[in-house]
């Protein structure tokens, strides 16, 4: 018997009229529900979009203030009128408050946006987002570090410091660019003491961070390059490379033996960067040491500051069974010598493949 | 003098009024493209501020209808957000006169008003 039929055959025509009931019921509670959330949804929301068009009068009124007693005057006039709105203690409000002066914070510049700043302390909402930075969530955590950073909160520096080295990838990533927006170079010292690596996509957020009216202070980039920490060097070596910092060359050159061929790499690339005499015979002595994938970048860089004493290690490499390795080879020499062009043609055999298309090819690129 | 001001961020939008307002000029503002073309026709504007990605009808839609109209050239500053370099060029090349970068400070935008209305 099947489970249906054995359900109809016990159950009475009462007991099943009361089972329908039940249903029914429970049916009307869920619709009761449902229809209950969603108006309260759409009472939330307009009440949101109400409060966002009174905040934007506010923050836009204290955007354009000019002067220290206006700005004052304006936030003592916009408290004063959230407090008689008894907006000051509600949670929603507050809430969407600090959402707009982020937003506000992040499109403005200048007076204006210090002026939301100083608003944003003397409203004591740095406080409420103090109190989000202890939140166990590690999404409200990182919220509460952008929002202190985008709203220059550089007085609260220690409490994001000490989440740099967050055993949580996003809250440690968001620590490390909010300090170094907060205090530039000077808040890059966080790289003496992180164990975690920085990712490439935070190393690029640094950079970016830092080239924005930060005034650049390399004291502490030869510690860097020398760090336990892998990620830690690679990026002292992207700073070497960004701020092109010639005093550094003898630490990068250090970097060109470090055990992880990724280092090597980017050391090769910012040694380039940083070109002086002695870049070329070091980098032909690297080329001569280093594993294949290595080697391409050397070739390359030797193709920008090659020199006519290096010719003699290209040379074999135009025989490299890799048409890659070829003609960065080819490049580098044409570079390395004035008559390194008419060098190369006697050198190979132009019937060949792939120097027919090859020779061409490096001959209009001199002649673009 | 007349200004058209068309954002979509409202904050943007009433911090830019406010700030021309505070100036001295008549302002008027929209949140939307196609709303900014209807008011070009309404209100023949003496100078118009205008964000590129607006919904409806972007900003460089505006650039196009305005240097389209015969008459006096009405000057346009374009509001871009960061690493739009591309769009500001093709702003430029439909016959805008300046551009300001988000992040931006209204005392700058206030400045450029002024010395694009005296050039005027």
């Amino acid at each position: 018997m099947s489970p249906l039929n054995y359900f109809l055959y016990t159950v009475g025509p009462f007991q099943f009229v009361e089972l329908m009931y039940l249903f029914i019921s429970i049916i009307v509670l869920v619709v009761g529900f449902i229809a209950f959330y969603l108006f309260y949804r759409a009472r939330r929301t307009a009440r949101k979009m109400q409060l966002r068009l009174l905040y934007s009068e506010h923050i836009s009124m204290l955007a354009i203030c000019e002067g220290e007693q206006e700005l004052q005057e304006t936030i003592y006039d916009i408290h004063a009128q959230l407090k008689q709105q008894g907006l000051t203690e509600d949670e929603q409000g507050r809430g969407v408050l600090i959402k707009e002066l982020v937003t506000a914070a992040k499109s403005m510049s200048g007076a204006a946006k210090e002026n939301i700043s100083a608003f944003y302390r003397a409203a004591g909402l740095d406080q409420i987002t103090l109190s989000q930075l202890k939140s166990g969530a590690w999404h409200v955590k990182s919220r509460s570090i952008q929002t202190l950073s985008h709203l220059g909160q550089k007085q609260h520096i220690a409490k994001i410091y000490r989440h740099t080295n967050n055993r949580n990838e996003l809250i440690r990533s968001e620590a490390r660019v909010a300090v170094v927006k907060l205090t530039g170079f000077q808040g890059l010292r966080f790289l003496d003491v992180i164990t975690y690596p920085l990712t490439e996509w935070e190393q690029l957020c640094l950079v970016h961070e830092l080239s924005e009216n930060h005034l650049p202070d390399f004291k502490h980039i030869p510690d860097w390059l020398h760090s336990d920490n892998d990620s830690v060097v690679e990026f002292a070596l992207r700073l070497v490379e960004s701020y092109r910092i010639l005093e550094l060359h003898g630490d990068v050159a250090f970097c060109l033996a470090h055990g992880q061929s990724s280092i090597r790499k980017k050391a090769v690339q910012a040694v380039r960067s940083i070109n002086q005499p002695q870049t070329a015979p070091l980098l032909a002595t690297q080329l001569l040491r280093e594993e294949e994938d290595v080697q391409l970048v050397v070739l390359e860089a030797m193709g920008e500051v090659g020199s006519e004493n290096d010719l003699a290690v290209l040379w074999p490499f135009l025989a490299h069974p890799r048409t890659v390795f070829k003609i960065a080879a080819a490049r580098a020499i044409r570079n390395s010598h004035p008559y390194g062009m008419a060098m190369l043609r006697q050198r190979v055999d132009m019937e060949v493949h792939p120097w027919y298309i090859l020779i061409p090819q490096l001959e209009e690129e001199v002649n673009a | 003098m007349k200004i058209l001001v068309a954002e979509d961020e409202p904050i943007m939008l009433k911090t830019i009024e406010l700030r021309l307002k505070k100036d001295g000029h008549e302002v008027i503002v929209t949140d939307n493209g196609l709303d900014a073309m209807k008011q070009i026709d309404a209100e023949l504007p003496d100078l118009i501020i205008t964000d590129i990605m607006m919904p409806y009808s972007s900003g460089l839609e505006i650039i196009g209808k305005v240097r389209a109209l015969e008459g006096r050239k009405i000057p346009i500053i374009v509001l871009s957000a960061m690493g739009q370099e591309n769009v500001v060029l093709e702003a430029f090349n439909l016959g805008a006169d300046d551009y300001i970068t988000k992040p931006f400070s209204p005392n700058e935008l206030s400045i450029r008003v002024k010395k694009l209305t005296h050039s005027a």
